[in-house]
């Protein structure tokens, strides 16, 4: 169980970094997809009674809505608001990518660092949920479409999901499973306003849209 | 108590139904009022049998939340503020049916009544809670569902700026509250609202809890000098939300004060002292602006903030009796505060009701403009005229019957306390007087001039009574305003559970209460000898004058050949000789141009008033205060990448920080 633990952890870890360097929008939702996969088994990986009633829920829940609906609906909203294939940086791919391996210096530290007060399955679940929630707040920043900023925000999540369940000992999974309804209705309300957004303005850039306010 | 939960229920599930059924009209306003009906009928049950047997009620619900438990407490004080609550929330709601018929049919109707229903239940739970953070929670709930009703005519750049004023300031007192069940937490555990059991805690913490729940309820109740959002509020709102904001919503804040003053129990002297103090300068202050004010609502909500003075006083004298172990003052002082409560809830809600009935004719509020509506609205000038008297306090109407209660408690004060006290209660009962009149002079200002002589200007439409949904609330409640004046003594009877509860004395004391029930007796028996003998003079004038024809004709005009109804006395030259004599503090701004020439062409007058308080203190400290705060002013260039990169910095540097 360890040692499928530290793979699917290991390809979360890789997987962000993908997201940093890959430059097609259409790649970075499919990784998002083999992420959102991935870390739905990880529940039945790190707990020690493998199959209780709750982590069935829960990993058929994150499968089913990061596998498969959020992607779904990100697609769709890029075939739909007809968006440009490109990621758009602020900030270039390599010097993304360099940047990304600093965060994963951090959180590395970080995580080796905090205490936690119970014993945990793998050593890296902390520094890896870590660098996933960074590796989200950096492409939050750091890009500029609004679909790109979903993806961010998503891969924030997926972070916050992996450290939930990491400390599930405390948490109760209603509090994960409401956290998977709030995304699911953000995901959805996201797609709709892209749409929309790229309809009356012709493009979905950020930037642009802060001349909005007042 | 299932009773009430389910009131709550009711009302909320009334809400949203009205809220999705907005598009027609009667049907959302038929599921808001109803709702509001059946609730009132449930939960009045229960709240009347608690004032009666006193016996409080406690359920707690299984579910954790952080930080305590969700509790809720039904005891003797807070079925005492429900019961006005319900009463008036039905009142105002009949009202509001006609009431929302003057607003255009783009108008959501059903979020005026969602947010109604949110108003009067998170209301019912904040006098409920007895958890600190469910209360907050309820407070909270209020604030928000209040500022949505005031803002209901968001479209006038007023009522916008109305609003934010009341969200502001509301908010601002919010934050000490949150100290304040802080500090509470630290000596009552698990934010619970129960009398403290721990006799020894520090003198030092008491005087905070004090001074922060001062502050902090002060505001809501609209105290001077938090008085500020309360003239703003008013007039932007809808009449019936102002009944309610006015009747019940700033009654919250006494009710947490009298709350708080259970909590900590016996009171230093100096508590009473300074509420006294509080109390006299918001009463005459109040009044002697609303004497300033010609815009009617504005001048209620002065009232609004003279009344709160009045109850304070009334918590003042009662304090000072419980400090010296003198049960009869405390009972006589929280008695006449808590009767005036209930009084000014159904009178300020009457008078306000009336201002909303002449608005929907004359679409003015300025009592310059109208005059003569007594001939035209009779049902709106006869309540209106009950409302006057009983606020002025005259017997034999309610009003007067509460201050007669704190006058009792201080003329007691005064004969049996040590000399010490004579000071304090001698201000007491001057300040009570100086308001007395005062109101006096201001409601013969407001009623002689909008009710009688003539139209001071010509309407497009003609003015006429409004409908009988419109009047029968206010019907309602000037009978609540006669019953209470004349069965005094019935009414104190009531009130001795909840005075029990705030003292915290036991019923044995009652046995020397029969002095203040021999007073009341005297009291309600020359009432209504005054009203008998008042009634039989009104028939013997009717027998005398019905020979007699009564023709309509014009005054006699000094010989001036063009007289117009403008020229009738107005409310400014009316209060004009007691605004001289406190210009000193009101500041009256006059500008005006003096007719010059022989044959003058124009000549104008005009006063402008605005509130000292904001003139010379929040105008000057909050235009520092945005002077400081423009450097920030850099960091909030509404790129959305940036905010998030604060966030995400302030996180690593927190996390790093912790770690290292």
């Amino acid at each position: 169980m360890k040692t499928i633990a530290d793979i699917v952890l290991m390809f979360l870890i890789l997987s962000n970094l993908a997201f940093l360097g890959i430059s097609r929008l259409k790649t970075c939702i499919r990784i998002l997809a083999l992420q959102g996969l991935s870390l739905g088994i990880l529940p039945f990986l790190i707990h020690i009674p493998a199959f209780s009633y709750d982590s069935v829920l829960l990993a058929v829940g994150s499968i089913l809505l990061r596998g498969l609906i959020f992607p779904y609906y990100l697609e769709k909203a890029m075939r739909k608001a007809d968006v440009r294939h490109e990621v758009e940086p602020f900030i270039g791919y390599s010097f993304s990518i360099l940047f990304g391996m600093g965060l994963l210096f951090i959180s590395a530290w970080l995580g080796f660092r905090l205490q936690i007060p119970y014993l945990l399955t793998s050593r890296l679940l902390v520094p890896s949920s870590l660098f996933t929630i960074m590796t989200g707040l950096f492409i939050l920043i750091s890009r500029r479409k609004a679909l790109s900023q979903v993806i961010g925000y998503l891969v924030m999540e997926n972070g916050i999901y992996t450290l939930g369940i990491t400390l599930v000992h405390e948490q109760p999974f209603i509090i994960e499973l409401g956290i998977l309804l709030d995304i699911f209705a953000g995901v959805f309300i996201m797609g709709i306003m892209i749409f929309h957004i790229s309809r009356a303005f012709d493009h979905i850039d950020i930037d642009k849209l802060s001349s909005l306010k007042e | 108590m299932e009773y009430l939960l389910f009131s709550l229920v009711l009302l909320f599930v009334s809400g949203l139904a009205s809220l999705f059924a907005a598009r027609n009209r009667s049907l959302s306003t038929a599921f808001a009022v109803s709702g509001i009906l059946l609730a009132a009928g449930f939960g009045i049950i229960p709240v009347i049998r608690c004032i009666f047997s006193g016996t409080a009620d406690m359920y707690s619900l299984p579910y954790p939340i952080p930080l305590g438990r969700l509790m809720i407490e039904l005891n003797p004080l807070s079925a005492f503020f429900i019961l006005p609550t319900y009463i008036l929330a039905f009142c105002s709601a009949l009202y509001s049916y006609s009431y929302l018929h003057g607003f255009k049919e783009d108008k959501s109707v059903g979020a005026y009544w969602f947010f109604y229903q949110i108003l009067i239940a998170s209301m019912i739970l904040v006098f409920l809670a007895a958890n600190g953070i469910v209360f907050l929670f309820a407070w909270e709930i209020m604030t928000i569902a209040s500022y949505f009703l005031i803002s209901f005519q968001h479209e006038k750049e007023q009522t916008k700026k109305a609003g934010w004023i009341y969200l502001i300031a509301t908010h601002f007192g919010t934050c000490f509250l949150l100290v304040f069940f802080i500090l509470l937490n630290q000596i009552n555990p698990d934010f619970n609202l129960s009398p403290l059991t721990d006799s020894n805690v520090s003198k030092i913490i008491l005087n905070c809890l004090f001074i922060f729940s001062w502050i902090g309820f002060g505001i809501k109740a609209g105290m001077i000098p938090f008085h500020i959002w309360l003239p703003e509020a008013h007039p932007a709102a809808p009449s019936p939300v102002s009944a309610v904001l006015s009747g019940i919503m700033i009654k919250t804040g006494i009710y947490g004060i009298m709350k708080t003053l259970v909590i900590l129990g016996n009171p230093p002297v100096w508590w009473g002292w300074f509420l006294i103090i509080i109390g006299s300068v918001s009463g005459i202050l109040g009044v002697l602006f609303a004497l300033a004010e010609h815009d009617l609502k504005k001048l209620l909500a002065y009232h609004s903030v003279e009344n709160i003075g009045i109850i304070t006083l009334g918590l003042g004298t009662g304090l000072i009796g419980l400090s010296e172990k003198n049960i009869l003052i405390a009972s006589l002082g929280i008695g006449g505060s808590l009767l005036h409560i209930f009084n000014h809830a159904v009178f300020k809600s009457l008078l306000f009701l009336g201002a909303g009935s002449v608005y929907c004719q004359t679409h003015s509020l300025d009592i310059d403009h109208s005059g003569g509506l007594m001939k035209k609205m009779p049902v709106t000038g006869w309540t209106f005229l009950i409302g006057s008297i009983a606020i002025s306090g005259l017997p034999p109407l309610n009003g007067f019957v509460s201050e007669f209660l704190i006058y009792l408690a201080s003329f007691t004060g005064m004969a049996s306390l040590s000399p010490a006290f004579i000071m304090i209660f001698l201000a007491t009962i001057l300040s009570l007087a100086l308001i007395g009149g005062l109101a006096l002079t201001c409601f013969t200002k407001v009623f002689g001039i909008m009710f009688l002589g003539e139209s001071r200007t010509h309407f497009a439409e003609p003015v006429k009574e409004s409908p009988s949904w419109m009047t029968s609330p206010m019907i309602l409640l000037s009978l609540f305003c006669v019953l209470i004046g004349l069965f005094a003594p019935a009414v104190f009877k009531t009130l001795s559970r909840p005075i029990l509860y705030i003292t915290g004395s036991s019923l044995s004391s009652i046995s020397d209460w029969h002095f203040i029930y021999e007073s009341l007796n005297m009291l309600s028996l020359s009432c209504t000898v005054f009203l008998v003998v008042l009634f039989l003079v009104i028939l013997l004038r009717r027998f005398l004058l019905s020979r007699q024809p009564a023709p309509y004709k014009e005054t006699w005009g000094c010989g001036f050949l063009f007289p117009s109804s403008r020229m009738q006395y107005t409310a400014s030259s009316f209060s004009d000789p007691l605004k001289k004599l406190f210009q000193f503090i009101l500041r009256i701004q006059k500008t005006h141009a003096i007719p010059e020439s022989y044959f003058p062409k124009e000549a104008s007058f005009s006063t402008h008033y605005n509130d000292i308080f904001n003139r010379f203190f929040y105008q000057p400290v909050f235009s520092k205060f945005v002077k400081i705060t423009r450097v920030f002013k850099g960091f909030q260039h509404g790129m959305l990448q940036m905010y998030v990169l604060y966030i995400a910095l302030v996180l690593c540097l927190l996390l790093i920080w912790k770690v290292k």
